[in-house]
This record gives C-alpha cells, sequence and structure tokens, in this order.
C-alpha cells in the first residue's frame, strides 16, 4: 500500500512541476532558514556546557548602591574566594582571574601584544574543563611567575605544543612555562590564550575589602544546596565589608545602609553567564537571551510561513485533486487511505525540502557565519542525533503542512465532485483566505520589526554623541613608550598632521573606565560622598574630542593651579545637586589607593556625552587634570588619513623601534560597542526578506491556480468586452484585499513588539508613521507584482481557446 | 438482488421541496439488463447514484442483497458497494496520473487484495478486453473509446455482481458505442447484472428491461 502511495505522489508531483517546484523551493527556503537559526541557537545555549561540573560552578556577582549611583559588576573583592571556601563546607574550591589587560610578549626579535592574557589562580584547572596536554597546569600556576598557555600559542611562540618548562619573556618580565593546555572552546564565555599565576600580582594579597577586581568563581561540592550558600553571603558583609567601611569610611554598615547604600553578594549559575550577564567587567562579551528570543520567533515565522504556502498551494490545487477523489472513492477508496495518500505527497515534498535544504543551508553557512559573527561547522553539527531529529522533524513539516489539504481533500463527497458542483466553493475559501492573511501578517510584522531595529541604530550612529569621534585615529598602547610617550605626543603635533592631539586612556570608545568616591566635604563620611567616573585626562582632552563646555573654561596649561583643577559633566553637576557648579571645591583622594583627600576646584562644566551604549544614559563624569599616557588621540584633517599614519608610524619607530604600532578609528571603535545589535539587524533583515519572498511565493501560486480556476469567467467576459484592465483589476482585488488586511493586523503587534524592544536603550529613535506607511507601500507594491503577473498572463488569453476547451 | 420502496428524494428550494425522485419502486432481479430513460432532469442519475449507495435518499427503504441500506453507516456502506459494485461514467474518469494498468488496479488495492492475486487478476482483464498493449500508457494517450473500455475493465476488476453505468457512451462515436453496448450485452450473459441511464433508445433495446422517468416518477416500464 505505502509503495502504491509513493509512487502515486512521485508521479503527481512530476505531473504538476511548476506546482511542486514552487512548494519545494518555498518549504526549502523556510527550512534552511529554521536550520541556520537553529545551529545559531544551539550554539549559544551550548556556552560552558563543555565544563564537566556546569552546574556545579557559579559566579560572584556583585550589587553596590553607593554616594547615588549603582554598579552591578561581575568581580569581587580579593579575600572573597579564599574566604568562601574557608567558611562555608559546601564549597570545594574557587578561583580568582583579575584582567589587566594586554600583555607584550617576545618572539625571538619581535614584540606582540597579546589582548587575551588573564591572571588566575591555580585552582581554575579544578573547577573548569581545560585539559592539559603538556605540564602540569594545576601544580605549577600556584607559583609566582609562571604562565599556562594554549596549544595554539604554544606552536604560535615555539612552533611545538611541549614546551612546559620553558620561559617566554614578556614586558613584565620572563614567564615560566608550567603547562599548555587545549584551546578554550569558542563556546566559553571567556576565552584566553594566556593564564598568568595571580600570586605573580601583589594586588592579589592586598585584603581588600572595598576594591572588587577580580572575576571569582566556586564550585560546590555534588549535592550541596547552592540556596544555603547564596544565604550565608550576607553574613561575609557583615563580618568582613562592615569592617573595611569601618576604617576607610568611618561609618558602620548600619549607617550607610541606613543611607539606602548597599553591598551585595550573589551567586550567579555558570550556564546563565553568556546570554544572561549583562555586568561590568565581565571576562568577555556575552550575549543576550533577547535575540536568542528573537532569532527563534523568526525562525518559527518563516517555517510558519512555508508551511502555510504548502497548505495553500495544496489546497487550492484541490480543485484539481477533486475529480482523483471522488474517483478514488467510488472506487472503494476509505477516507483514511485517501487521508494517508496526501499525507504521503506532502511527505515526499517535505523530505525533497529537506535535502534542498541542507544544501542551501550549507552552501549559505559561510555566509551566515559572517553575518552572525560565529564559526559554525556543519560537519560538527550534524551528528547522528541531529541528523535523525532533522529527518523527524521534517515528516512532522509533512504531516503539519500536509494535514488540512489531506482533511481537507479527503472529505469531498463523490458525487458532487464527479459532478463538479465544488469548483465554486473553492473560490471563497475562507481558510485559505485567512491563512494568507496570516503569512502577510508576520512577513509585514518581520519587515517592520527590521525597519525599526535599522532605524534606532541610524539614530544611535548619527546622534549627536556630545563628541566628535570622525577622523579621530586613537594610538593604543602609547604607555610603553614609557618616558617617551610625552615626546611622542609633542612629535605628532610638531609634524603638522594634526592641530589637536590628546593623551589619555578613558576615551569616550574605549573599555578604560575608573570609578571612585569624590567628598563634598573635606571631612571623608558616607553621608557626604558621591561616587562617579573619574577620568584623568589633559587640557587638549577637550577640543581634540570636539566636546562643549556648558559653563566655565576648559584646562589651561598656562595656570599651574590648573593641577588642581576639575571639571564635570552635565549628569554630574546633576548628582551633586550644584546650580552654580563652578568655583565650588570638591575633595578626593590625590594618589592612589588610601591616600589622604585632597581639595579641588571646578573650573568648568563640559556638555554631556554618551561613553556607555545608547542602552544606557550618560552616567556622572569627572575629567582630572593629569597625566594618563595609555592612549593618543589624534584628530585629523579630512580626506585620506593613510599619511598620517605613516607619518605616526615614523615617530612611533623612532621612539620604540621594538615595539608594534597599534591604531584604531575613534567611529569603529563606536560601532563596535552597538555590534550586537548591528548584527540583529542584518540577520533579521535578511530573514525578514526571506519571509517575505516565500509568502510572494504562495502568493504567486495562489494568484496561477485562481486564473487557471476563472479561464472560462475570463473567456465570457472578454467575448462580452471587457478589457484586460478590468480583468487584471478583477483578478488583482481579492488578494489585495487580503494583503491590506493581514497590515492592518500586523501593525499594532509589530508597534507593540518594537516599542518593548526600545525600551531597552535610554535613547531611542520614534516609531514613526512612514515605517508603516513605508511597509504597506512596499508589501503592497510586491504583492501587485506577484498577482498582476499572472492576472495579466490569464487576460491575454485567447477566449475563443479558454472556452473550447470547457 | 435489490429493491427500492417508496423511494422519494428531495431538496428545498425556497422553503419548497423540490423533489428529484418522488416514490419510486423497483425491484432488480439477478442478471437482469436494465437501461433508465427519460428528459434532462428526470431523475435517472440521482437514481443510479442511489443504487449506487453514492447519494442518500430521504424518504424509503433500499435493500440491496437482503441488506437493508438506509440502516447501514458509511463505513458498512462503503465496504457493500466496494464488494458488489461497479461503475462506469460518462466522462470515464480514470486518473490521469495512473496507467492504464494501475487504473484497473487501484480497486484491488483498496479491497486488500495481495500483489500477485492482483497481477493475475488485472492480466487476466487486460487480456480479455485486448488492452495488453496499451497497459503502461497513460489514459490521456488513449482514444475516448479506448478510455472507456479501461473504465469498464476497472469498475469489472473486482468481479462485482452489479455494473452501474451512467450514460458510458455518451462521449462516444456510434461505433465505438456500438462496441461498448456490445461488451455489456456479453457481460450481462455472463451474468453480470447491468443498470444503464441512456438517452439512446438504441442502445437502451440492448437491456431487457427499460424503465422510463419523468419528473422523478416512474412513468412507465416496459
Amino acid at each position: 500500500m505505502f509503495r502504491n502511495y509513493l509512487k502515486i505522489a512521485v508521479r503527481s508531483l512530476w505531473k504538476n512541476k511548476s506546482f511542486s517546484a514552487l512548494n519545494i523551493a518555498g518549504l526549502a527556503m523556510g527550512l534552511a532558514a529554521c536550520l541556520l537559526i537553529l545551529l545559531y541557537v544551539k550554539d549559544e545555549l551550548s556556552y560552558d556546557k563543555f565544563n564537566k561540573n556546569a552546574n556545579r560552578i557559579y559566579r560572584v556577582d556583585t550589587d553596590i548602591r553607593f554616594g547615588g549611583s549603582d554598579f552591578k559588576i561581575a568581580t569581587a573583592p580579593d579575600p572573597l574566594a579564599r574566604t568562601l571556601v574557608e567558611e562555608f563546607p559546601q564549597i570545594e574550591a574557587a578561583v580568582r582571574f583579575r584582567n589587566n589587560g594586554n600583555l607584550q610578549f617576545r618572539k625571538g626579535q619581535e614584540n606582540i601584544m597579546e589582548d587575551h592574557v588573564i591572571y588566575a589562580d591555580a585552582s581554575l584547572f579544578k573547577i573548569f574543563t581545560l585539559p592539559a596536554i603538556d605540564g602540569n597546569p594545576e601544580q605549577g600556576l600556584s607559583q609566582p611567575n609562571t604562565v599556562v598557555i594554549t596549544e595554539s600559542m604554544a606552536n604560535k611562540y615555539f612552533g611545538k605544543k611541549e614546551v612546559a618548562g620553558q620561559f617566554i619573556e614578556t614586558a613584565n618580565g620572563n614567564l615560566k612555562i608550567v603547562g599548555v593546555i587545549k584551546d578554550v572552546p569558542k563556546s566559553s564565555h571567556f576565552n584566553f590564550d594566556f593564564f598568568v599565576s595571580l600570586e605573580t600580582l601583589e594586588e592579589s594579597r592586598r585584603n581588600h575589602w572595598l576594591g572588587h577586581n577580580f572575576n571569582t568563581y566556586i564550585l560546590l561540592k555534588p549535592g550541596s544546596d547552592v540556596e544555603v550558600v547564596r544565604a550565608g553571603l550576607r553574613g561575609i558583609v557583615t563580618r568582613h565589608v562592615a569592617k573595611a567601611i569601618q576604617s576607610l569610611l568611618n561609618s558602620s554598615l548600619q549607617d550607610l545602609e541606613n543611607k539606602g547604600d548597599h553591598i551585595r553578594y550573589d551567586l550567579r549559575p555558570l550556564s546563565s553567564i553568556h546570554l544572561h550577564s549583562e555586568l561590568d567587567s565581565e571576562l568577555g562579551i556575552n550575549n543576550n537571551i533577547q535575540y536568542v528570543y528573537i532569532f527563534s520567533a523568526v525562525a518559527l515565522f518563516i517555517l510558519l510561513i512555508a508551511c502555510v504556502n504548502f497548505m495553500n498551494l495544496s489546497t487550492a490545487r484541490s480543485s484539481n485533486r477533486a475529480r482523483e477523489v471522488g474517483v478514488r472513492k467510488v472506487m472503494g477508496s476509505l477516507r483514511r487511505n485517501l487521508i494517508w495518500q496526501f499525507l504521503t505527497e506532502s511527505i515526499v515534498i517535505s523530505s525533497v525540502s529537506l535535502i534542498l535544504a541542507l544544501i542551501l543551508a550549507w552552501t549559505f553557512l559561510p555566509w551566515f557565519n559572517q553575518l552572525s559573527g560565529k564559526e559554525l561547522l556543519f560537519s560538527q553539527q550534524l551528528t547522528p542525533g541531529v541528523t535523525g531529529s532533522l529527518i523527524g522533524f521534517s515528516i512532522l513539516v509533512g504531516i503539519l503542512a500536509g494535514s488540512y489539504p489531506a482533511f481537507f481533500l479527503s472529505s469531498f463527497q463523490p458525487i458532487k465532485v464527479l459532478k463538479g458542483k465544488l469548483a465554486a466553493g473553492f473560490k471563497t475559501g475562507w481558510m485559505r483566505n485567512s491563512l494568507v492573511v496570516f503569512q502577510f501578517g508576520i512577513s509585514i510584522f518581520l519587515i517592520v520589526g527590521t525597519v525599526v531595529i535599522y532605524n534606532q541604530l541610524n539614530f544611535i550612529r548619527n546622534k549627536k554623541a556630545g563628541f566628535n569621534r570622525e577622523q579621530v585615529l586613537v594610538v593604543n598602547d602609547t604607555q610603553i613608550l614609557g618616558k617617551n610617550s610625552k615626546l611622542f605626543k609633542e612629535e605628532v603635533l610638531r609634524s603638522g598632521i594634526a592641530k589637536n592631539v590628546t593623551m589619555s586612556g578613558y576615551l569616550p570608545t574605549s573599555t578604560y573606565r575608573n570609578s571612585d568616591v569624590v567628598f563634598k566635604d573635606a571631612t571623608a563620611n558616607a553621608a557626604n560622598s558621591v561616587s562617579m567616573q573619574i577620568w584623568d585626562v589633559d587640557d587638549d582632552y577637550i577640543p581634540t574630542l570636539g566636546m562643549e563646555m556648558a559653563a566655565g573654561r576648559n584646562f589651561s596649561r598656562d595656570l599651574p593651579t590648573d593641577s588642581s583643577a576639575i571639571i564635570l559633566n552635565e549628569a554630574a553637576v546633576k548628582l551633586l545637586g550644584y546650580t552654580d557648579p563652578v568655583g565650588k571645591v570638591l575633595f578626593m583622594p590625590n594618589g592612589g589607593f588610601g591616600s589622604r583627600n585632597s581639595p579641588y576646584t571646578i573650573v568648568g562644566v563640559v556638555k554631556d556625552f554618551n561613553y556607555n551604549s545608547m542602552r544606557e544614559a550618560v552616567g556622572p563624569v569627572l575629567l582630572q587634570n593629569k597625566l594618563e599616557e595609555s592612549s593618543l588621540a589624534v584628530r585629523l584633517p579630512a580626506g585620506n588619513p593613510n599619511q598620517a599614519i605613516e607619518k605616526i608610524r615614523d615617530i612611533w619607530k623612532g621612539l620604540a623601534p621594538q615595539q608594534p604600532l597599534r591604531f584604531s578609528f575613534m567611529d569603529e571603535d563606536f560601532n563596535r560597542i552597538y555590534e550586537a545589535e548591528q548584527r540583529t539587524g542584518k540577520i533579521s533583515l535578511a530573514f525578514s526578506l526571506l519571509a517575505v519572498l516565500i509568502a510572494c511565493l504562495g502568493l504567486f501560486g495562489l494568484a496561477a491556480y485562481a486564473a487557471e480556476q476563472r479561464t472560462k469567467e475570463i473567456g465570457i467576459r472578454k467575448v462580452l468586452g471587457a478589457s484586460v484592465t478590468g480583468i487584471v483589476q478583477m483578478l488583482s482585488k481579492d488578494f489585495l484585499k487580503l494583503v491590506i488586511l493581514a497590515t492592518l493586523i500586523a501593525f499594532p503587534f509589530a508597534w507593540w513588539a518594537m516599542d518593548r524592544w526600545l525600551q531597552h536603550f535610554a535613547y531611542r529613535s520614534d516609531i514613526s508613521w512612514w515605517i508603516f506607511a513605508g511597509t504597506a507601500g512596499i508589501t503592497l507594491m510586491i504583492a501587485i507584482l506577484t498577482v498582476s503577473f499572472q492576472a495579466i498572463r490569464a487576460a491575454l488569453l485567447n477566449p475563443v481557446k479558454s472556452l473550447r476547451n470547457e | 438482488m435489490l429493491s427500492l420502496k417508496h423511494i422519494s428524494k428531495w431538496v428545498n428550494v425556497g422553503g419548497k421541496p423540490n423533489f428529484l425522485l418522488k416514490d419510486v419502486n423497483l425491484t432488480i432481479n439477478q442478471g437482469e439488463f436494465i437501461s433508465i430513460m427519460g428528459p434532462s432532469g428526470s431523475g435517472k442519475s440521482t437514481l443510479l447514484h442511489i443504487i449506487g449507495m453514492l447519494d442518500d435518499f430521504n424518504e424509503g427503504e433500499y435493500s440491496f442483497m437482503d441488506q437493508p441500506v438506509h440502516g447501514l453507516k458509511e463505513k458498512q456502506r462503503s465496504a457493500l458497494y466496494k464488494q458488489h459494485i461497479g461503475f462506469v461514467f460518462q466522462a470515464y474518469h480514470l486518473i490521469d496520473e495512473l496507467t492504464v494498468y494501475e487504473n484497473i488496479e487501484t480497486p484491488l488495492i483498496y479491497q486488500n487484495v495481495k500483489s500477485s492475486e492482483r497481477k493475475a487478476m488485472v492480466a487476466d482483464i487486460l487480456d480479455r478486453f485486448q488492452i495488453v498493449g496499451k497497459k503502461d500508457l497513460f489514459p490521456t494517450q488513449l482514444s475516448g473509446g479506448q478510455q472507456q473500455l479501461v473504465g469498464i475493465a476497472r469498475a469489472l476488476i473486482a468481479k462485482p455482481q452489479l455494473l452501474l453505468a451512467d450514460e458510458p457512451t455518451g462521449n462516444l462515436n456510434s461505433k465505438q458505442g456500438e462496441e461498448i453496448m456490445d461488451l455489456f450485452k456479453q457481460l450481462n450473459k455472463e451474468g453480470v447484472t447491468i443498470i444503464q441511464v441512456t438517452h439512446s433508445e438504441k442502445n437502451a433495446g440492448y437491456g431487457s428491461r427499460i424503465i422510463h422517468l419523468l419528473d422523478g416518477r416512474i412513468e412507465q416500464e416496459q
């Protein structure tokens, strides 16, 4: 029986080649898109799961509210890890990471700046699954001045894997390689190549409860209750942090908390870091679960549209199949037989589509990888489990898409269809019409979503950020010039390539940040303290970055007293509650940790500028007139920057012949902050276009069948004198009504969903009427083109021919 | 073989019943060859469809081989006609996707006949209708007469006792029509009960009994 179904299915598909092609193409595109998104989602959800102890690993997050500012950070104080292991029997081990930025390594005569460098405790290897290839990382890393490197770094620097015991030269002295591990999997929320022993840093033994510089992870003992540990974290604050507050701020924890401030620790499961954690000082760039949801929804939508196509084309064709159903029923076929026959047909279609989809997905995977910033490989993803579920999935899609036509067609009364009574009923199938409305509704929803995302991105990119990032070249790592860094700035100025040059690592587009406490009075206590960003900049900073003053003046190198001058941004003035800030005095430590407070005079107020993602409002910033030499920002004149870059390179070589020059452009750095949004934008654009394309394929097929069914009517109308335009209008009208209805239904949903998405941004564009008008216009245009192609073809038919055929 | 008692069928038009058949009484015995005649709209086809259990009736009793059809469920009815009745249509109604061979084979598949038996039975009937050479052709490649021959072969494949034919020669030229009628006569001789609907006096003459319908009533039997 089954063979028979299969045979008929294949023949019937072959006989209606154009119909089958439409169906298979639509479904294959939908499946391919789904497959790509599925790979993406699967990869996102698999983060950190490679760790054997993944479900027992937690990170300590810190939540501080102090002096009017909130800090949610992924780091903790240095003594916390040790204290946790000592005080909680449930904790097996703890590890601390300290991110000190990049480090320069030496390979032969060459200096190489490495970004993926981290300081870590030796217990790292007890907690995370990072298998050793050579040496004994866990034992070795407990000694200072040791390092564990990855396989690819061993190859890069030594050309072989077995390098344990050798030394590697860095800007901070020689490090002994005590182990080589396999590369950290791509699906890890941190990705480092060099694990330097934390013992190397004096900072790791400082026992400073109020500094938060260490990403701290704990491993629970099997079977322990994380809630017990979580509940006990408050005790850490009352026992240890309170003392530190007393000695540093002269106030009790109680006083602080009465004022509304707090310090809280929390445990975050390892598995929730990659998609759910958006704190400061993360070890890597995390993704957002929101995007996983968005993409999954898009995939589901596309699949739905493709399935709807399938159903629609099949039912539309049912008038052609109706006679066959009638004959079969008269010959003794049960309804069951017919249902199976039609299901077999649709499963054949979905299977062929699946094969085609696999080919499509394989072809487009490199492009998708580029779009999504992933490195997915087909061969890795197609495990037997995945293959099995794909086959199961395609059968399911076949059944899903084929069930409506199957049950619909098999319900025909044989005698009615054989008498030809059913044809009239097909033109106005409400089910089919609602399916068309449904799929166009989804397409329109996706288009509006995409346009809003794009619009918002443009808005951010073109919004006045409070500083001018065009044509600003940023030379990084200038601190390695040491004493020559000032000379570098002067020589760049002297070379005449730029009028404005400023030296500071605290750029709006860098990740260099420093938050600290400022006091309104000379006596330091919790009540008069506020917390803000404190940046060391020079007097060229504001003019070079094109910032504007709201009040007062910029730093001046002609006034020696300006070494104790400060400039606030408007947000800081607001936080302090000053109406006339210029001339007022603030107090803060004059040099590093634990030093005495000194007075600083506010000489000016700079207009707010965005230094974080535009998701967030501008926070308070205090600019201090002090040398900070980790980068040099050069404002180039308009035009080709290559010449200027060459000049800078020459100057750099003169000052530091051994060191590589590293630079970037400020506008590119700025755009990088929005990489996630730009990716989402591009991916949703690609997939919503695809959704529209698939929906149009369906509309094209439906229009073709409508025209075919009305051939006789068209013939009669033409004989009676109808014009071609009149007939095209008549045929197109029905479909366009549906598309317009879909538009009206989709708009409120789209508006609601995108409005919610925009709430994530502190600065957002409007969802203006033109987005809806444009979407409606474009969709209608596409639909008109699709339908009228068929309509014109039908209208141009010779009526004599179509009538004789009857 | 079958008997219809006081069979009526109507459709409501504007709240008033419009009778398609009115109080039809008819008994048909094994081995008869019956022609139903009458003008367009007299209810010929409706009567044939009711006999073939493809259509319902509103009133009356119908027993087929001593089974009350009006009391049967859809499935039982289907099983009953599948086994005992074959249909021939004016428009042939062959399945375009299937070859001649497969068209003829289809009823057997629905009756769950084993593959080897099916082969033998189809080969038999192809041989008998002298269309062995056409078995791998598709319906569209045949002439009207040949298509109708296939249609009859398909109707007979499951060895039904009753053959229902709705204007079997309506789409054929006179020579082809004659051949089909000769075939019917031959089949009837072999014991198949035949009921045909026809417009042609000449074709009606092949039958043993002619029933004239007018406005849904049996006007005359001869």
